[in-house]
């Protein structure tokens, strides 16, 4: 059985429906990214799954248990940590403030141990540790937010649009680090309007389009198609 | 999603230029508490030097008890970022504990024989409910903490102003059924006193002490600084414990908090409740001390009063709040009515300064606006939001401007 299994989920924003019917699964182990340009139901399938819109029909299954309805702090409690659209660092707090705040609800002894873990993730962390964060760049920040993520010890890290707003250069070193912490052993699933990363970071992956599964397929299969060369690669 | 999603929430504001002055210095630790500790010493031995029949102590007491109060509402603003204009609803709640379990109010309660727990003196004689002193405060406790989360919970899903409007409409609430409440009767009692009040209220009778007297009034800023000593203690325990860096975080970015497990509605009902207990704690030393628990008293301008206190201090800042609620406290029950009030008759003109105790504070606030928005003593997080400008082009070497779009 599948780790992450989606079920035709219905979501909306009041009477707007961002997802009309997204079913997926994500095995245990592999990199599964959602593409498709604004609006698809990118974001909102995370959100779905992350508990912070709910979907109004359908089921999410993580590891046998139905999470369709389970509050926020449940969920990641039971293992899936989100690194939400936009960073959204906590901006006046210090780097390790912020990656304290990642492992809010664990209480075991492996916190600084985890924190060890993250910095040699990213070492850029580890020299601004004291800072605050909102006075660091996008790319840093980006860092941050995935390493915040990191620090709930998750089986299922969600990433939404890493590469949003961040100089190419650093798109490229967070890109190298998502595809090791993929290889150390943590599912991840992964939005992103880049297709290009994330087709080169991943194993399977989703086209969305308009609240819909349009297509999905290997990556590398994807990355031949010429429909999404076409749509979503610039070729 | 969109790419301008990726500009920071909020844009860094620009430079203010010269007007903007460097952070103050931060004393070192050693210093800092060699302070705190001199002023609750001198807070302790106060009272040797003042007379002990009224005048600046009767007035010190107040301050204290708005000490607590100023605390408990910066707990649910300053901690939480929650915007309570309705603060004056615990103060009514703890003050009618107070007035329900501590005088003669329920006349006809048991026959006319009256309840009486733990009591001493002339209380113990007198018809009506009569329950010892720190009985009532846990009784004001547990009903204001209630209520607390009670007001809290259609605030949940709103933000900012709006939440200011249902707390203000919750104040205005209680405060109008204190007032007629003496029209609204059951079970052979009235609900309220109304404008009358609810007079004389039983004074504190601790165990092992006499009970208190209006005469001296030592014992009271005694009582009322043990007060202010737990708060402050309770105060210090929940800044720096993972409630207080869970307030913070849902403060800063309430979705981010939710994502990385702070459950935000017990987090944010723990403010309402804590922050309202303490107004519960206060206002029944109030309907003690000011041997009254009357609607007069319980008025929207309260609430702005004691927030006044709080923005004066420094959101957030425990030290500034207490600084702010001694000072506003001493200028309006000590500067403007005894010292101050006669210099528009001297100077020919028609009124008493008192008329004008709010129009001197508003002006208070916005000379502070303009000087130190931050407060008297600034809370190091707020300091940086309100200077964020500067922050913001103080990173260096670094490869990427901050927030570039795609």
């Amino acid at each position: 059985m599948a780790m992450l299994e989606v079920d035709d989920i219905h979501t909306y924003y009041g009477n707007i429906a961002a997802l009309k019917g997204i079913s997926l699964t994500v095995e245990e182990g592999e990199c599964v990214t959602l593409i498709g340009s604004n609006g698809a139901g990118k974001s909102t399938t995370l959100r779905s799954i992350s508990g912070l819109t709910p979907p109004r029909t359908g089921d999410i299954v993580f590891e046998g248990e139905n999470i369709t309805r389970t509050p926020p702090a449940a969920i990641v409690r039971l293992g899936i940590s989100q690194s939400p659209e936009g960073r959204r660092c906590f901006p006046r707090m210090t780097v390790r403030e912020n990656l304290d705040m990642g492992a809010y609800l664990r209480r075991d002894d492996g916190i600084a141990g985890d924190v060890e873990r993250v910095f040699g993730l990213f070492p850029r962390l580890q020299e601004r540790e004291r800072q605050k964060a909102g006075t660091m760049s996008g790319g840093e920040q980006q860092m941050l937010a995935i390493g915040r993520a990191l620090m709930a010890r998750p089986k299922l890290l969600l990433l939404d649009e890493p590469s949003m707003g961040i100089a190419p250069i650093l798109v490229e070193r967070i890109y190298e680090t998502i595809a090791e912490i993929n290889r150390q052993g943590t599912t991840i699933l992964l939005v992103e309007q880049n297709a290009n990363y994330a087709l080169a970071v991943s194993q399977r992956a989703y086209v969305l389009e308009t609240g819909t599964v349009a297509l999905s397929d290997s990556s590398a299969a994807l990355r031949t198609n010429p429909d999404v060369q076409k749509a979503y690669l610039g070729g | 999603m969109t790419g301008d999603a990726a500009a920071p929430r909020r844009a860094p504001a620009p430079v203010r230029g010269p007007r903007t002055r460097p952070r103050a210095p931060k004393l070192p630790r050693r210093a800092r508490v060699g302070l705190a500790a001199a002023a609750l010493l001198g807070g302790a031995i106060l009272p040797l030097f003042l007379a002990s029949g009224g005048g600046l102590i009767e007035d010190a007491t107040l301050a204290l008890a708005y000490v607590v109060m100023a605390l408990g509402l910066n707990i649910i603003v300053g901690f939480a970022g929650l915007l309570d204009l309705g603060y004056v609803a615990f103060f009514a709640i703890g003050a009618y504990t107070m007035g329900y379990f501590g005088s003669l109010f329920h006349i006809n309660v048991n026959g006319g024989e009256g309840i009486h727990v733990l009591v001493s003196g002339v209380a113990a004689e007198l018809p009506g409910i009569h329950l010892n002193f720190l009985l009532i405060v846990v009784l004001a406790i547990i009903a204001t903490t209630i209520a607390g989360m009670l007001i809290g919970l259609p605030t949940l899903r709103l933000r900012g102003d709006y939440i200011a409007i249902v707390t203000l409409a919750f104040g205005e609430i209680v405060g109008r059924i204190a007032i007629n409440g003496d029209e609204i009767t059951g079970f052979g009692t009235k609900l309220t006193n109304g404008r009358q009040g609810i007079t004389p209220v039983d004074k504190i009778d601790l165990p092992f002490l006499d009970p208190f007297t209006a005469l001296n009034l030592r014992p009271w800023y005694w009582v009322a600084f043990v007060m202010v000593l737990l708060v402050l203690f309770v105060n210090f325990r929940l800044r720096d414990s993972r409630l207080g860096r869970a307030w913070i975080a849902l403060r800063e970015d309430e979705v981010a908090a939710v994502s990385m497990g702070v459950p935000a509605v017990k987090t944010k009902l723990l403010a309402y409740g804590t922050g309202a207990a303490f107004g519960g704690i206060s206002g029944a030393f109030l309907g003690s001390y000011l041997n009254t628990v009357n609607a007069d008293q319980f008025q929207f301008s309260f609430s702005i009063f004691i927030l006044a206190m709080v923005i004066l201090g420094g959101l957030g800042s425990i030290w500034g709040v207490v600084v702010g609620a001694i000072a506003l406290s001493f200028i309006n029950n000590y500067l403007i009515p005894d010292v101050l009030n006669n210099v528009p008759a001297r100077i020919g003109l028609d009124f008493d300064l008192t008329q004008l105790s709010f129009g001197i504070f508003g002006f208070l606030l916005v000379i502070m606006m303009v000087l130190r928005p931050e407060g008297l003593i600034p809370e190091r997080r707020r300091q940086l939001e309100l200077q964020e400008g500067i922050e913001d082009l103080a990173v260096d070497g670094d490869d990427v401007q901050p927030a570039v779009r795609p």
